[in-house]
């Protein structure tokens, strides 16, 4: 049966015409002098051909010299592959869909763990980034998101530290809230993020229309009337409109001034996490109306602090250099809160620790890191055990194609060649299996984000951050590319084998 | 299928090149010719087999040193002829020039082991 191959350079198939051609000339040539010299024609036609040689062969070696030839041999090995793959249409399927169940279960754990374990935050050089966390019981009202409230400070603590540490180039402070926004048609509800003036500064977060806010956004409780929309919203909810500049947003009934967007890609610091509004940290008694904290109070723990260390500062040197700032702080605060005996002592000898900040704020991380990582070993033995499967298939395979092997191999063609017409077989069953498991990932996905209980609950706007799995064919190929030559060697050494003279016993 | 093969001179690499240029110099020839006259023109010493032959006509005529042409002969059978090209002429003078260096060359050590030997 023909097949189509629409890469091939036109006139291939006439060349190969023309070459029968020419080898017929030369054989009629011959048997017709042979004649003439007095020999029967069937005599002469029997030595003509045997003087000829092997057609096949001198067929093969010409084309050889024809530069395209390789591409040919490609498609022609594609085509045969193709051809006993149809032929036995249980093998395929079976060897297929094993191998898109472990390709498929592979990529899809996989795309979870490099957006929540492996990624950095999308912002120039992350590993300068910190967290600050101050273990230790904390009096007064204390918000906690993890890490039993040490991650939370005070605003007037985190405004205390900015001034006097000299271990940041930036200190930025951040609090997700949910809003209400109005005034382009009904209420919605959207994800607020209460940001330190520096916060952009710090992150090195430039705008992508208007400006960002630098540190004279944050001057007064309820006095900095301005907002930051993400790209992401800005696209979604305006159109990537650039009028919207300058306007007013109501947010919980007060209208902000919209002052620009922040640059594309840029979600925040807590991954799984996509800000909608950014909005200076002192509206929080505006944007967060129903908290039992207030912004003032050094009591009110509510505020995750995070920094950038200045050029060449490890973690130990800055958290050395903090521990004396951070004392005379925890001081006052005591008095104020007026501790006395045993608390006191406990208050004021907590640490203030820095723990790596790359990855952003490690909520979501805390949670899914075990359960993932099992997952991961759980799939990647899964994808052991497809290989296992599959190259006993096609050992048994390869043992019933023995004598198809046997005669190619008497036939003339080279072990080279069989050897490569086999693993191309291997490599189609593997490239197919490998598309039907991207595509199978990218089915499941968005099902598995809600059924695996990583907390993404109730936040179906922010699974959109969670590309599919197709984003990385790269990895998956490498997978597939090493469980394909497996089987083909396994192959190859049966092919080996297979001896020429094993075809005459049969 | 060696042992067919085993009385017949094994042509040096490169020297079925020069001789199926050398005989196309006397005119236009079809593959068959080709060998034929390489054959008669060694006194059936040289035979040149047809997996070389082949091979070989078509490497020369993809560096463009000969061409081909489909003419129909006198029964009527069409059949590929092959001709000289301007730069196959040209690469003919330099390959001959080069085997007159290597043929001297083999001669001049030959010649002097024997002048060894005898002496």
């Amino acid at each position: 049966m023909k097949w189509p191959w629409p890469f091939l350079p036109a006139g291939s198939r006439k060349r190969d015409e023309d070459l029968d051609e020419e080898i017929r000339a030369h054989i009629e040539m011959s048997v017709r002098e042979r004649v003439e010299r007095g020999a029967t024609p069937d005599a002469a036609r029997a030595a003509a051909q045997r003087e000829f040689g092997n057609v096949g062969l001198v067929k093969e070696t010409t084309r050889d010299t024809w530069s395209w030839v390789w591409l040919e041999r490609i498609a022609q090995d594609v085509r045969y592959g193709l051809r006993m793959m149809r032929r036995s249409p249980g093998f395929t399927i079976v060897a297929v869909l094993t191998l898109a169940l472990g390709i498929g279960a592979n990529t899809a754990i996989f795309s979870f763990t490099d957006q929540i374990l492996l990624r950095t935050l999308p912002v120039p050089n992350p590993e300068q980034l910190v967290v600050l966390r101050s273990p230790g019981r904390n009096h007064g009202h204390t918000w906690s998101d993890i890490d039993n409230g040490a991650q939370s400070f005070s605003y007037p603590m985190y405004k205390d530290l900015r001034e006097r540490a000299t271990v940041f180039s930036g200190l930025l402070a951040c609090r997700s809230v949910d809003v209400n926004v109005s005034g382009h048609g009904a209420t919605q509800s959207a994800h607020g993020e209460l940001v330190s003036g520096n916060y952009f500064e710090t992150l090195e977060v430039p705008p992508a229309l208007g400006r960002v806010f630098t540190p004279s956004d944050e001057t007064a409780p309820g006095g900095d009337t301005v907002a930051v929309l993400s790209y992401r919203y800005w696209t979604r909810q305006f159109g990537a409109d650039p009028s919207i500049l300058n306007k007013a947003l109501t947010v919980n009934g007060i209208p902000l001034t919209l002052v620009g967007v922040a640059r594309k890609g840029f979600d925040g610091v807590q991954i799984g996490e996509a800000p909608d509004i950014f909005v200076p940290v002192t509206m929080m008694e505006q944007m967060a109306p129903n908290s039992p904290q207030t912004l003032e109070d050094p009591n009110d723990h509510w505020l995750p602090v995070m920094g950038r260390l200045k050029l060449g500062m490890t973690r130990a040197q800055a958290q050395a250099s903090l521990q004396p700032l951070y004392e005379p702080i925890l001081e006052s605060d005591a008095k104020l809160l007026k501790l006395h005996g045993g608390d006191l002592q406990q208050f004021t000898a907590k640490p203030l620790l820095l723990i790596g900040g790359s990855h952003g704020r490690p909520v979501l991380q805390q949670d899914a890191e075990e359960p993932l990582l099992v997952l991961v070993s759980m799939v990647g033995l899964v994808l052991l055990i497809t290989c296992a499967n599959l190259a006993g298939l096609l050992l048994a395979r390869g043992e019933a194609r023995q004598r198809e092997i046997a005669v190619r191999l008497a036939l003339g063609s080279g072990r080279g060649r069989l050897v490569r017409q086999l693993l191309t077989e291997s490599l189609l069953i593997g490239v197919i299996g490998g598309a039907a498991g991207i595509l199978l990932a990218s089915w499941c996905s968005s099902d598995a984000c809600h059924a695996s209980g990583l907390a993404f609950d109730a936040e179906g706007p922010r699974l959109e951050r969670f590309r599919r799995p197709l984003e990385y064919p790269a990895a998956k190929n490498l997978d597939r590319f090493a469980s394909g030559a497996d089987r083909g060697a396994a192959r190859r050494r049966r092919a080996s084998r297979a001896h020429a003279s094993e075809c005459r016993a049969h | 299928m060696k042992e067919r093969y085993q009385n017949r001179i094994e042509l040096l690499q490169g020297t079925l090149d020069l001789l199926v240029l050398q005989t196309l110099r006397w005119g236009p020839q079809h593959g068959y010719g080709i060998g034929r006259a390489i054959q008669s023109q060694s006194g059936d010493v040289l035979q040149v087999d047809t997996g070389s032959l082949y091979p070989a006509l078509h490497r020369l005529e993809r560096k463009k040193w000969i061409a081909a042409d489909w003419k129909t002969s006198e029964n009527k059978q069409r059949v590929r002829v092959y001709r000289l090209t301007a730069s196959g002429r040209k690469q003919l003078a330099d390959e001959r020039s080069r085997w007159k260096q290597l043929s001297a060359a083999i001669a001049g050590i030959l010649n002097a082991a024997k002048k060894e030997y005898e002496g």
